[in-house]
């Protein structure tokens, strides 16, 4: 008999989601005032009903979003449902969204308080801790290692106000001025709220 | 006073560049001889930059198409033409509820739903794409089965028989798959039973050619080598998945 | 097949010693190869058992055999060949037709292989319609039999074991690499495996895996059920595919998984708890035990999707 043929075979090739995207839009400009102006341009398309110039802004900052609902909400599948609730509240606020501020501040602010409805009204008791995230976000972390992975772990430690502040802060970037703004807080309480997880992170990450 | 360990609110000051500057003198000092506020203030410092460093996370795609789904259903409600109070109206409602997948976005791209008035219009332009894969899978399959059928008799009867009654089970499946999808086209379980079906015929037919080739082989039958002649039969590798 | 051979063989052994001579063939060849052998075995009719031990030597015995008398002759048309290069081993079985004395009268000849070979050996096995016994080899192993059973167990580094109406059993292997398991008609079982990924599939039998340690695995069936039994790995991605059959998942809670279950017109039942993330619609479930690290797909047409605890 003659030597063994490999099979060949159609392999069913699948991403660790099964999902790719669509359709490719360009990727958002490095230059912080480009990218506003852009979000501003897609912004008023929206509101002349273009349903594609919605989905680039969905494109542009979900993952953002999506990154701050996991890490608020401990909860991979009231994440998903939350990014979904906020995209859509988004979508339906646009026509009053004015401009003052950027798209992007104004979706996290949107989508901040949304999560912290969302604990408030469950209660913090209730929001137990019975799906840690690890998981997620353990594919990602690349220059912090192991460190970003506890990180993670004990930002769930945090309660809901500290938590917020602090990932608006440290991990989205906005400064105190803009963190008390979207939660409704004076700019010290923002620093408080932020020393007091980074005080509260310590402890749990020195455990 | 300066030699007590700061309160850690100090540190946590003092890394915010929020201390004021004539404390820092007093601070500096302290920490340079004490190990235990240095290591403090160091872990602080390690979370800050931690926190900058935690990747934004993508989301899976259902959940642009569920978003994108409830927005066209608001968008149809919302028009006041009398072509949308049709049958499509809740074919549409129903896609919105459901899974559609990339569908979706052929809807999205032309901007409104056709104007035929029945249901079967939805159905039409939510299997575009999966067509598409189908169309894909049966030129493949046309190709493996010339190459067969230019074989015929090659294989012993036993073995044609064994394989033909797979095919046909594969068959089977394929036509079960298809009336599925003509009665509920947005199901994505059917749409995904299909090209599995498909995908298994693809194989087994791969399979079959193998098998003519090593009996003519052994037969001494150098003339065709099929594997070459299947190389060159364009199978689908990687097929779009609805979800 | 086999079954045929060794009523032949007892019954041969029965019979007259003269009777005997006629209706078998015995061949034997010693070769020293060295440990790291390769051995390329190939047959027609008739079982290949080949079994991995210690020393440096392969010993290949064959019995030549005809069912009838009167085909006695026959026995001269099929050649035993065993050429070998260095550590490198190959025997074919040819059926090169001399001494045939009715064209259309299609004797049964079969050789029946029982080689032993140093345990390191890599070992590859073709037959058509005997069937394949691989045991203890530390090589690469592959068997494949058209119709007939393939058996392979105490292997180190599965690569294939594969039949078309055959059933295929795969017990105790470990696998550095991709292991492919396959039947077209036949029923598929593996049980204790541990590869860095499994496949394992038939068209119509039915597929069951149990006490599995893969990052990996992908079961496919069209008519077959699809049983799995065991472990699943943290961030490890097992998909079941069929479409007449069921699907029925047995695992321990240990590792937390996501659970994508659909079937068209079947059920869907679980022991576990599932806190679903997405609403339950028509007959599919998205769902996370614990922390969701493994991811779990299960697609069936028409049959069911259980997961049940262990």
């Amino acid at each position: 008999m003659g030597s063994p043929v490999a099979v060949i075979e159609a392999k069913r090739a699948k991403g660790a989601m099964g999902e790719e995207q669509l359709s490719s839009f360009p990727p958002p400009s490095l230059d912080r005032d480009a990218k506003r102006r852009e979000d501003h341009d897609l912004v008023e398309r929206t509101r002349r009903g273009e349903m594609e110039a919605f989905e680039a802004l969905y494109r542009r900052h979900s993952p953002a979003v999506f990154g701050l609902a996991l890490r608020m909400l401990q909860n991979r599948a009231d994440a998903e449902d939350m990014l979904q609730e906020i995209f859509l509240q988004a979508h339906d606020r646009l026509p009053s969204f004015e401009g003052r501020s950027a798209f992007g501040t104004w979706l996290y602010r949107l989508s901040v308080n949304r999560c912290l409805d969302h604990l408030r009204s469950r209660g913090a008791k209730e929001q137990s801790r019975t799906e840690p995230l690890t998981y997620e976000f353990s594919g990602r972390v690349s220059t912090v290692g192991l460190r970003g992975l506890e990180l993670e772990r004990a930002i769930g430690e945090l309660p809901p106000s500290s938590r917020a502040a602090f990932l608006l802060h440290h991990v989205a970037g906005f400064d105190h001025k803009e963190v008390g703004e979207m939660l409704g807080i004076a700019v010290g309480t923002s620093k408080s709220l932020v020393h007091r997880a980074r005080t509260r992170l310590k402890e749990v990450l020195a455990r | 006073m300066t030699d007590e360990h700061p309160e850690i609110e100090r540190l946590n000051e003092y890394l915010d560049q929020g201390l004021d500057p004539r404390d820092h003198r007093p601070l500096e000092t302290h920490l340079s001889r004490c190990e235990e506020c240095r290591r403090t203030l160091e872990e602080l410092s390690a979370i800050v930059h931690a926190a900058s460093e935690l990747p934004e996370v993508a989301p899976p795609e259902r959940i642009w198409e569920s978003i994108a789904a409830s927005l066209i259903e608001r968008k149809s409600l919302s028009r006041r033409s009398s072509r949308w109070r049709s049958a499509l109206l809740p074919a549409l409602a129903a896609a919105a509820a459901l899974f559609v997948g990339v569908s979706l976005w052929l809807v999205l791209r032309t901007g409104e739903a056709p104007t035929a008035a029945d249901p079967e219009a939805l159905a039409y332009m939510v299997t575009e794409e999966l067509k598409a894969a189908e169309s894909h899978y049966d030129k493949a399959i046309v190709g493996l089965e010339q190459i067969i059928a230019q074989n015929d008799g090659v294989l012993p009867q036993e073995l044609a028989s064994v394989l033909n009654q797979n095919l046909d089970l594969i068959e089977n499946a394929i036509g079960e798959s298809r009336t599925a999808i003509a009665t509920e086209p947005q199901s994505t379980a059917a749409q995904e039973s299909l090209l599995q079906a498909l995908r298994s015929k693809v194989t087994l037919l791969q399979n079959t050619i193998l098998l003519i080739n090593e009996v003519r082989k052994g037969q001494g039958d150098n003339a065709l080598d099929l594997i070459d002649e299947m190389r060159k039969t364009p199978v689908p590798n990687a097929p779009s998945n609805p979800i | 097949m086999k079954n045929t051979i060794l009523t032949t063989t007892l019954a041969a052994l029965l019979v007259a010693s003269s009777a005997w001579a006629q209706r078998e063939e015995r061949f034997n060849r010693t070769l020293d190869v060295g440990p790291d052998a390769a051995l390329s075995i190939g047959n027609i009719a008739g079982d290949i058992h080949v079994e991995g031990g210690p020393g440096s030597s392969m010993v290949i015995d064959a019995v030549k055999s005809v069912e009838d008398e009167g085909d006695a002759e026959l026995l001269k048309s099929v050649d035993i060949e065993v050429s070998q290069l260095g550590n490198r081993v190959r025997v074919s079985t040819e059926h090169t037709g001399k001494g045939r004395r009715h064209r259309d009268h299609d004797g049964n000849v079969s050789v029946s292989y029982r080689v032993k070979v140093p345990k390191g050996t890599e070992v590859e096995i073709q037959s058509v319609s005997g069937s394949v016994l691989l045991v203890g080899v530390a090589g690469a192993a592959n068997a494949q039999s058209v119709s007939g059973d393939v058996r392979v167990t105490d292997v180190s580094e599965l690569v294939q074991a594969k039949s078309v109406s055959g059933n295929v059993e795969v017990l105790r292997a470990r696998s550095g690499r991709h292991a492919d398991i396959e039947s077209v008609s036949g029923e598929v079982l593996v049980e204790d495996i541990e590869a860095n990924e499994v496949t394992v599939s038939s068209v119509s039998g039915d597929v069951r895996l149990q006490g599995v340690s893969s990052q990996r695995a992908s079961l496919e069936s069209v008519s077959g059920d699809l049983e799995y039994t065991g472990s699943i790995a943290a961030s490890g991605r097992y998909d079941f595919q069929t479409h007449s059959g069921d699907v029925v998942l047995t695992i321990g809670d240990q590792v937390g998984f996501e659970l994508e279950a659909s079937t068209f017109s079947g059920e869907i039942e679980s022991d576990f708890t599932l806190k679903t993330t997405r609403a339950h619609t028509g007959r599919r479930l998205s769902a996370v035990v614990g922390d969701g690290s493994a991811f779990i797909e299960a697609s069936t047409f028409s049959g069911d999707v259980r997961l049940l605890r262990r």
